[in-house]
Parts: structure tokens; C-alpha cells; sequence
């Protein structure tokens, strides 16, 4: 049987699993402003698995916490 | 106008824009494509939002790169293809248009490609080592060439392998590493006792750092992004600044965001985002951070203006 990425690292915290409970945030668009706007969620069913850092709102849960990379576009 | 491509909940667009000034933006989120009307044709351009916000190319002096990102970000595709991703290519080809055109105008500000091409975290390490120490590394498929003590596992992309989930730097033991996958492995750095990244803006740099005692684990990254670490504005020796400056020159890039360890010695180099985030290292603005890249955008914006206004007054 072929090994899964998970299993070959053996333990599930070499995926780093976001915090389930980590605050929502629904974040809008302010066409007027031309900025984002953020209002606190009351809950994470409330506004799906979305997460947010400082500055790494994740909109379904399955980006990358951060999104830096080596690309520069 | 000053053109910014981006998506729309990217906070670093908000915090860069707050400093423009008066100065006309017109945003292009390519989250809300949906909602924005365009026209690009062997002349020019033309992109207006739903309030009727027009950017025209004959008006665009500076085009500032943020981030391409859709929402979601990524979605599932069968191989025969989905409606989504077709658009999304097309809408993506669009995107790269523009920025293609701005390049070749001179309108790119401070994010730009590097004269010399891809700068791949392999090139990176290869060329850093002229100015930096660089933990031993190895991108292996079967064995590892080198002997390691103590790994960590790190990746080149940041392609998520499952939902929700992301793979961290972490230390692993090699013989846990399975022959079925590919691998980038580095040496740990287990002296270091702080993680310090560096924002090059066009010449300057702004240098922050965060113990490494104040998070569990070898990666800073979701740490800082819950907000549980604490970054603060740091010095650079000399040798350390000429360094970063004499390596930035060789990459031909006017903006990056350099990461490092540092221990006792001195630092030692990880890597460089060409388009990092940055904004979360100063969200007062305190440090002058935002207003250097406000600063450098207004600079491309203007220098461009008075070219459009000499090039009329001969005409």
C-alpha cells in the first residue's frame, strides 16, 4: 500500500491543522472605499471554515496560512 | 491613476492604499471579476468596477502587483475540466495582460520579475551562500546524498496537500521519510534563538524579529499568523545590511522579503518572497514601512506623469 503523505510523516502535526477555534471574521468589500472591511463572526458555522490572522484570512479554509512564496506574481 | 492588481481581502492593499494620498487608484480585485466590466483590445484598455470607477490605460502612470487570488483560492478539478476553472484561466490571462503591458511600459512599481529570470529557493541558496551562512540542504527523490544529524522538512511550493491543511517546517527523524514522495530537507538550525525577516524596499531595509521562545515548533509562520508572536523592529550589523543589499543586486529585485535564523553568530539565510507579506510588521505604520512602499509607488506614478506631460507639451 502506497503511504499517504500524513502517515509517512507519521504524526498529523506535520500538517498544521488550523485552530478550530480560531474567531470567524466575515470580511466584505467596500466599492465606494475601494477597501476590506472585517466584522467579527459569531460563529465559525456562521460564515464557513474561513480563518484569519494578521494578515492571513484563508476564505474556505484550504489556502495556505500565509501566502508568501517564490513566485513574485 | 495608479492600478493596483489584487484581491479583494488583501489587508496590505488597504494599508499601502491609506498612504497614497489623493492620488487616483483604481483597484482590481480578481476575487470580484465577476463584477467588473472590461475591454482590452490592440490599443489599449479599459476596466471599470460597478460604481463606474473607470481605469483607462491612457491614464495609468504606476501599476502596483499585490496578489492573484480567487475565492476560494483553490477549487476541486476533474480532469475533464469545470466552467470555474476555464473562466478563472481566462480571467488569470487577463490579469498577466496587464501586468505584461505595465512591464513593458515601465509602469511596474516595485514589484517586478527579475531580469534573470526564476529565482527558485534552489537558486536562492546557491547564490546566497555568497553572503550568508546557509543551513545544509538537499531536495532528494529515494536517498539523501548527505548525511544529516538533526532535519527539518520543508517545502518549495505552498500547495496545500489536503484541505484545510498546510505542511509546516518541522523537525522529523530521515528514516521517517517514505522513498514514495520528493523532499526538501535542511539542516537544523538548533542554535538559533530568533527568527528575523528583513523588507528590502528599494534600498532600504526594515528588519524585525521574534524569539524563537516564545512559539513550540521550528516554523514562526502559523504562529504569526494567529497572532501569537510579537515582532519587533531590530538592527543589522553592517556586514549583515551590505550583505543583504549586495544579494538584492543579484537578484535585480526592488522589493523582497528576506527571512532568517540568527544565533549567537549571526544570521543565517532561509530564503526571499519577492512579493511578501509585509504589512503585519507594521500596522501602525510606526516603523515607515508602508510609507516607503507608498513612497516607491508614487515615485513610478509620478516619474511617468511628468513623461506623459513632456512627451504632450512636444506633441
Amino acid at each position: 500500500m502506497i503511504a499517504t503523505l500524513l502517515n509517512t510523516l507519521l504524526t498529523p502535526a506535520a500538517l498544521a491543522e488550523l485552530p478550530p477555534s480560531m474567531p470567524a471574521i466575515e470580511q466584505t468589500y467596500n466599492w465606494s472605499t475601494q477597501m476590506s472591511e472585517l466584522k467579527p463572526g459569531t460563529s465559525t458555522e456562521a460564515f464557513g471554515p474561513s480563518v484569519r490572522g494578521t494578515f492571513s484570512y484563508v476564505p474556505g479554509g484550504n489556502s495556505q496560512v500565509v501566502d508568501d512564496s517564490v513566485t513574485w506574481d | 491613476m495608479i492600478l493596483i492588481l489584487t484581491h479583494s481581502q488583501d489587508q496590505t492593499t488597504d494599508m499601502v492604499m491609506a498612504r497614497l494620498g489623493s492620488w487616483p487608484v483604481f483597484r482590481f480585485n480578481m476575487d470580484l471579476w465577476r463584477d467588473y466590466r472590461w475591454s482590452i483590445n490592440d490599443i489599449d484598455y479599459r476596466l471599470e468596477d460597478p460604481l463606474g470607477r473607470v481605469c483607462h490605460s491612457s491614464n495609468v502612470r504606476a501599476v502596483y502587483l499585490r496578489k492573484l487570488m480567487f475565492d476560494p483560492p483553490r477549487i476541486d478539478l476533474p480532469a475533464t475540466g469545470n466552467e470555474e476553472a476555464w473562466c478563472r484561466e481566462e480571467v488569470r490571462q487577463v490579469w498577466h495582460s496587464i501586468h505584461d503591458l505595465a512591464l513593458h511600459d515601465g509602469l511596474l512599481a516595485l514589484i517586478h520579475p527579475s531580469s534573470s529570470g526564476r529565482w527558485t529557493k534552489v537558486r536562492q541558496m546557491r547564490v546566497a551562500q555568497q553572503f550568508f551562512r546557509i543551513p545544509v540542504w538537499e531536495l532528494f527523490h529515494g536517498k539523501a546524498v548527505r548525511d544529516f544529524t538533526r532535519i527539518v522538512v520543508k517545502t518549495q511550493g505552498s500547495q496545500p496537500p489536503a484541505a484545510g491543511s498546510v505542511v509546516m517546517v518541522r523537525e522529523v527523524a530521515m528514516q521517517q521519510l517514505s522513498h514514495e514522495y520528493p523532499w526538501f530537507v535542511q539542516q537544523m538550525v538548533s542554535a538559533a534563538t530568533h527568527d528575523v525577516t528583513v523588507v528590502y524596499v528599494g534600498g532600504r531595509t526594515f528588519a524585525f524579529e521574534c524569539s524563537r521562545e516564545s512559539f513550540v515548533g521550528a516554523d514562526c509562520r502559523l504562529p504569526t499568523a494567529v497572532g501569537d508572536v510579537e515582532w519587533r523592529r531590530c538592527e543589522l550589523t553592517p556586514k549583515e545590511e551590505s550583505s543583504i543589499l549586495g544579494f538584492m543586486q543579484m537578484t535585480g529585485y526592488s522589493f523582497g522579503r528576506l527571512d532568517f535564523l540568527r544565533d549567537k553568530d549571526g544570521l543565517w539565510f532561509l530564503e526571499i518572497n519577492p512579493n511578501g507579506q509585509f504589512a503585519w510588521l507594521d500596522v501602525d505604520g510606526s516603523e515607515g514601512l508602508l510609507n516607503a512602499v507608498a513612497d516607491e509607488i508614487l515615485a513610478v506614478y509620478h516619474k511617468n506623469s511628468r513623461s506623459v506631460e513632456k512627451q504632450r507639451a512636444i506633441a
